[in-house]
């Protein structure tokens, strides 16, 4: 309990402050109407009436007009001083007036620094422009929305960071107080406000003091960012926010440290390194491996000591596109070949090891040798939810180990170099070898199929990401998104040299469209004071669920390139119904109608040119490309967005 | 209609033509000069390429049928019109896109993540018409109800007459 609730009854006298408010106000304006009218007496149902200033209405004595008192600070006030404890360094919000006590101490008292508030168009974009700041940043960006609205707005984005296990802090409004609502805060106003989101959060609350919020507000970010991670959300009251409370009777804001990271127990890791010494060709399989920069360093260390072959599933930056170890061109051979599979926060580790036939009838088989060991390390075992399905099919593993993945690495490489012996290290290093030719024999492939097409049009997705490796190579970049570089298959990740933490943001999570736009433009955010080229490769299909990030970028000064990647369709959703016509038998070729985004086709050089945004395209033939990259790339190293719209083939 | 309604309404249409003529001549006046688009940084230098924006109308719309508006197949965005002296490898590239093959095999027939380059040098026609009808891994079946064996016999002419790539040597963006 706040130090203003138990000096007086605050909630006696705010709710007296509103009756003789109203009651003054009310005057007031039949005062006024009087004076214009000539009634006596105001109808029974007034019609609207502009109130008037008239000497007779401001004769009235004045309602017990309130402002803060010089020895009061706002509940919001207050709440800004927990959240600077915390260090957020932006707050994306799309205003609400649910959260205006915050909104209003964040601006003034806060000054607008730590956090800067970053004007959004829409709250999914709020989101998901979080979700990509933490992984470039490795820290939470706070997200202001309304309570109901807003936080609808905000649930397919929260999702995404849910099944990425992303820590986005979430504050939303909501006036309580059914007593206290003005009319429209009824549709705003909620019983449970976290609820429609609970099962995809890690934890909410709804501080009901000062004294709560402040616990609950370090609480849950230090449940955000212990892995496994996940957003959290926080109800302030609007109330809460906008009262005046006493400067001598502030609560404490609790000092807890962030919890460490959980390690594997001591027998399992020993066990596993003894494993991993014995075996002949192990492969490391990882996924949200690298929680920080220093998660690369420590899988690059572990797969040379062992000799492994390494297939990154690209959820994170883990692993260097061109180490000689990097098996992920041939990822199912080298699972084909392994007899020890190492599942290093592997989120659908089943589908690693075994393939299923998307068929009229489905079925499924092993694509891992009988007799191969399997083991997985993941905080996935630690953090199951009932609803959602993101848990995936169980796989039978020789020996699984609930733990962080990267927190595990150290004992894990200290107890392999405890077990290696000389003969074990003469093996390990003819294995590297053959791995290193399986993968540059991948990279040559790569590049020839890349070949093919080169100078067709529309433009070929693999010209797309020659020609901008070509601009960017010599520049400290960051490719914050890309939908097809996901895919294993993906053109830069076979083409580029990924060897940097930040170099990849990884992908959405949840598999909901409308991320790639909006996360680029946080990870941008977070790459800024880096002074780092943040480019991404852009979806047509993607921008279109909230385009105004671009004016969120071009406001905010936010360097970054998009390329779109337009391919005029939702092309994965129209081949799922192109197939369903082939199983059916029918018309394979109106499997096109409802994914198509042509006639009209979209100019997304004129959508980003709207809104401050420097733009070029479309472009369609090859030849044109690499100048216009040059040219908006000036542009960003200025300090602005550009977008250079490309007519890309279908992937 | 009262002569005092007829009047307001001369009055008004009196006025409407006034404003109408002061429209046209303002507007004539306005005219030419034309707001340039907001950018927030000036535009490419007008020597540079500009590539040739799209056509409005869709590159090729077919009549309704009686399933109505979306009664037609819809304009496939697969590979460019083909430039061919064989009308066979013409009508190849108009079925490789209606049949959706380009999806998985994309625009050129070149492979990419979810299927493998089928062109140029297509495995033979018999193995390759034996395989659309009875695929062994994730491809979907195509029937000769939905594609006839001339159909395919098409398509295999669209990808035998798939160019070569340059020599990747030759390709400055993709050396090593």
């Amino acid at each position: 309990m706040s130090g203003a609730r138990k000096s007086k009854n605050p909630r006696l006298e705010r709710r007296e402050f509103l009756q003789k408010g109203a009651l003054a106000g009310a005057a007031a304006i039949v005062g006024s109407s009087a004076e214009l009218t000539g009634q006596t007496s105001p109808p029974a149902s007034p019609a609207p009436t502009t109130p008037i200033m008239t000497a007779a209405g401001e004769a009235i004595g004045p309602g017990e007009v309130q402002v803060l008192r010089d020895n009061q600070r706002s509940g919001s006030d207050f709440m800004v001083d927990v959240l600077k404890t915390l260090g957020f360094e932006y707050v994306a919000a799309n205003p609400g007036s649910s959260f205006r006590g915050l909104h209003e101490s964040i601006i003034n008292y806060g000054g607008n620094k730590s956090p800067e508030l970053i004007t959004c168009m829409h709250e999914e974009s709020a989101v998901a422009m979080a979700h990509g700041y933490f992984k470039a940043e490795g820290k939470p960006m706070l997200v202001a929305a309304h309570g109901t609205v807003g936080l609808q707005h905000a649930s397919m984005a929260l999702y995404n960071a849910w099944c990425d296990r992303v820590p986005v802090y979430l504050v939303i409004g909501n006036y309580n107080d059914a007593a206290v609502r003005r009319p429209a805060e009824w549709y705003h106003g909620v019983q449970d406000a976290a609820l429609m989101v609970r099962d995809f959060t890690k934890w909410d609350d709804t501080p009901w003091s000062l004294t709560h919020f402040a616990e609950s507000a370090v609480r849950a970010y230090n449940v955000a960012v212990t892995p496994p991670m996940a957003p959290v959300v926080l109800v302030l009251d609007g109330i809460l926010q906008e009262e005046g409370v006493d400067i001598n009777k502030l609560p404490a804001i609790p000092k807890t440290p962030i919890p460490a990271a959980p390690q594997g127990d001591s027998a399992s890791v020993e066990q596993a390194a003894r494993m991993l010494v014995a075996a002949e060709s192990p492969v490391l399989v990882v996924d949200r491996l690298a929680r920080t920069p220093n998660g690369m360093k420590l899988l690059v260390e572990l797969a040379e000591l062992v000799g492994a072959g390494v297939i990154d599933q690209t959820s994170r930056m883990n692993f260097p596109t061109r180490h000689p170890l990097n098996q992920s061109l041939r990822a199912a051979a080298a699972i084909g070949d392994a007899d020890l599979i190492v599942g290093l926060e592997v989120a659908d580790f089943w589908a690693s090891v075994n393939a299923l036939r998307d068929q009229l009838h489905r079925s499924t088989r092993r694509i891992a040798k009988p007799g191969a060991k399997m083991i997985t390390i993941t905080t996935g075992d630690l953090y199951v939810r009932a609803n959602y399905q993101d848990f995936r099919r169980l796989q039978d593993v020789d020996l699984a180990i609930a733990a962080d993945g990267e927190a595990t690495l150290p004992p894990l490489i200290d107890a392999v170099k405890r077990l290696a012996t000389a003969d074990r290290k003469r093996a390990i290093q003819e294995r590297a070898t053959k791995l290193a030719d399986a993968n540059r024999v991948a990279a040559d492939r790569a590049r020839v199929n890349a070949s093919f097409a080169w100078n067709a049009g529309p433009v070929s997705t693999a010209r797309l990401a020659a020609e901008l490796w070509a601009q960017i190579k010599m520049e400290d970049w960051s490719l914050v998104s890309s939908y097809y570089t996901s895919d294993l298959g993906g053109w830069p990740r076979r083409l580029w040299n990924f060897d940097k933490p930040y170099q990849w943001l990884g992908h959405a999570g949840g598999g909901g469209i409308g991320y790639g736009a909006p996360a680029s433009v946080g990870g941008a955010l977070a790459n800024k004071k880096h002074g780092r080229l943040s480019v991404a490769i852009q979806t047509d299909g993607d921008l279109m669920y909230a385009p105004g990030v671009l004016w969120t970028a071009a406001h905010h000064r936010i360097p970054l390139l998009s390329v779109m990647n337009n391919n005029r369709a939702y092309h994965m959703e129209l081949m799922h119904v192109q197939r369903m016509c082939n199983a059916r038998n029918r018309s394979v070729d109106r499997g096109a109608v409802g994914s198509q985004i042509t006639d009209p086709n979209i100019d997304y050089a004129k959508l980003a040119s709207s809104m401050g945004v420097y733009a070029e395209g479309p472009i369609e033939n090859p030849a044109d490309l690499g100048p216009a990259l040059k040219r908006a790339i000036a542009v960003v190293k200025r300090g602005e967005p550009a977008v250079v719209d490309v007519v890309t083939q279908v992937r | 209609m009262s002569l005092r309604v007829l009047r307001i309404s001369r009055q008004a249409f009196v006025v409407f033509l006034i404003t109408l003529v002061s429209a046209v001549v303002i507007s004539a006046q306005i005219r030419p000069t034309p707001q340039a688009p907001p950018r927030r940084t000036p535009p490419p230098p007008k020597t540079a390429p500009q590539p040739k924006r799209e056509s409005p109308e869709p590159e090729e719309k077919k009549p309704p049928t009686d399933r109505g508006s979306e009664g037609s197949a819809p304009q496939q965005p697969g590979p460019a019109p083909q430039v061919s002296s064989d009308p066979a490898v013409n009508a190849g590239a108009a079925l490789y896109r209606k049949n959706g093959c380009y999806e998985c095999h994309v625009n050129d027939g070149q492979g990419g993540p979810q299927g493998p380059r089928l062109g140029p040098n297509p495995i033979p026609l018999p193995r390759f018409v034996a395989y659309v009808r009875n695929p062994a891994g994730d491809m979907p079946p195509f029937t000769a109800k939905v594609v006839s064996d001339d159909d395919l016999a098409k398509i295999y002419a669209f990808l035998q007459s798939r160019p070569a790539p340059p020599q990747v040597k030759d390709i400055p963006l993709l050396a090593p």
